[in-house]
């Protein structure tokens, strides 16, 4: 058992002293120069982040259009959060890609599926990311992660099913409950798209045929 | 009483310490300069952002990697963060991954490496200094082989890369960004040679042109400047790139 000795007080005391001087005064140093501003900023590519019509860079359509133009992609939630009658934002994002945001601010990316192996890419992301969480929807493999505002993360569900890589996104407020309520209220039409699509490169963009404003 | 002389070093050191802590905080409280830091915000008070587009008019929207010049620029007398960047972003969701510098009050810059998807949210890794200033360095972002994974270089030098952030960003359209965190600060920034790699494309290639992509800084005076189909500026000047 180790004993206190006038030797070890003299130590002590030093060690404290020297703490409080480039310890403390280090601290209200780096105060002092940096102004507490030191922390990274979140800067402006990703603050912006969600469906804005402005980043799509095309005009809105129609769910009805929409459908016409590619029914594969164009599906709809029937949840009371998202539905067909609560709409409020259909955009070619841009084409196949398609948005659809509802009056709940509930928001859906829907796209032919980019991924060739699901379940080996949700795993890892889900392994690399703390909060990604493995899980299926209506059988289909996916992931989901909560709400959580200090890493700006809105609240989402991401599944591939019926050919489309679907993600299902909230503001924030929405539970991840009521994420995946939307998400099991998809319905896929029985004829999947050609999958996996990565790396195509679209040639031409049907939706123009939609109005489409280009830059 | 009488000390010892091993009680006495120790008594001073306390003295010593009490008094640098004093003397910093007292400098701490009385800086206006340091008061007027609080005010910076975290999220961008105003940005102006570019992209790189295609022959047929449109954005990329297939990009797996952009290659950009940014100017080293350290010397605006900031107060707040300032950012130079570069990055792809899926626009349907927003998702990114950028690749830049930040500056901090005028003689510290840092590169750094972002991300956000709304699935995993937002990651930040910073990786030392860009270089000394008045110089382009040539920064990339990009995940040739489409795993989720995007890796950032200065130079050849790879200085990050991000975790597997998964389907939500597997291409996207290139883009490059000046932005401030203080109406009162410089916006300025510099950008020259934005190339793309196209998703099955051969390699990096130039972009068709620029045009403006975001612009939020209101009339305050920074906006996009076309200087030549693969260059612009952010800087306080009537904007020349199309899209306003």
């Amino acid at each position: 058992m180790m004993t206190w000795t006038r030797g070890s007080q003299r130590k002590v005391a030093a060690l404290i002293g020297f703490v409080l001087a480039f310890g403390l005064g280090g601290l209200l140093a780096g105060g002092a120069f940096f102004g507490g501003a030191t922390q990274k900023p979140h800067t402006g590519l990703s603050i912006s982040a969600g469906p804005l019509p402005d980043r799509c860079r095309n005009a809105p359509t129609t769910i009805e259009a929409a459908q016409a133009l590619d029914p594969q992609v164009a599906v709809a939630p029937n949840s009371d959060l998202a539905n067909m009658s609560s709409l409020s934002l259909v955009v070619w994002c841009p084409y196949p890609t398609l948005v659809e945001r509802f009056q709940s601010w509930a928001w859906i990316v829907i796209e032919p599926n980019p991924v060739a192996d699901p379940v080996n890419e949700f795993t890892q992301v889900s392994s690399d990311n703390q909060g990604v969480i493995l899980t299926q929807v209506n059988g289909s493999p996916g992931i989901e992660s909560s709400p959580d505002p200090s890493l700006q993360r809105p609240g989402a569900v991401e599944f591939v099913s019926g050919g489309d890589y679907v993600g299902v996104y909230g503001n924030g407020s929405i539970p991840l409950a009521g994420l995946i309520g939307i998400a099991d209220s998809i319905v896929f039409p029985s004829t999947p798209s050609p999958s996996p699509s990565a790396g195509t490169s679209p040639t031409s963009d049907p939706s123009t045929t939609v109005g489409v404003v280009t830059p | 009483m009488l000390w010892r002389s091993d009680t006495r070093i120790g008594v001073a050191s306390l003295l010593g310490g009490l008094f640098v802590v004093l003397v910093l905080g007292g400098q701490w409280a009385l800086d206006p300069s340091i008061a007027a830091a609080t005010s910076c915000t975290t999220n961008p008070q105003a940005q102006v952002e570019a992209q790189g587009i295609n022959s047929n008019g449109n954005g990329y929207s297939n990009a797996i990697g952009e290659k950009t010049d940014i100017w080293i620029n350290p010397s605006q007398n900031d107060t707040c963060p300032r950012v130079s960047s570069i990055g792809v972003m899926y626009t349907a969701t927003g998702s990114v991954a950028e690749a830049g510098y930040w500056e901090q009050s005028g003689y510290s810059t840092t590169v750094f490496l972002e991300w956000w998807t709304p699935i995993t949210g937002y990651g930040e890794k910073d990786a030392g200094s860009p270089g000394s200033a008045d110089q382009y360095r040539t920064f990339r972002i990009q995940d040739l082989n489409q795993d989720g994974v995007w890796s950032a270089f200065i130079g050849s030098t790879n200085y990050d890369s991000t975790p597997n952030i998964g389907g939500s960003l597997v291409e996207g359209t290139p883009l490059d960004n000046g932005e401030r965190h203080l109406s009162t600060d410089s916006e300025y920034a510099q950008f020259n040679n934005m190339e793309g790699y196209p998703a099955n494309g051969a390699g990096y290639t130039y972009v068709y042109d620029i045009t403006m992509y975001l612009d939020t800084d209101g009339s305050s005076g920074y906006n996009c400047i076309w200087e030549s189909y693969v260059s612009n500026y952010v800087k306080q000047q009537t904007p020349t790139c199309s899209g306003y």
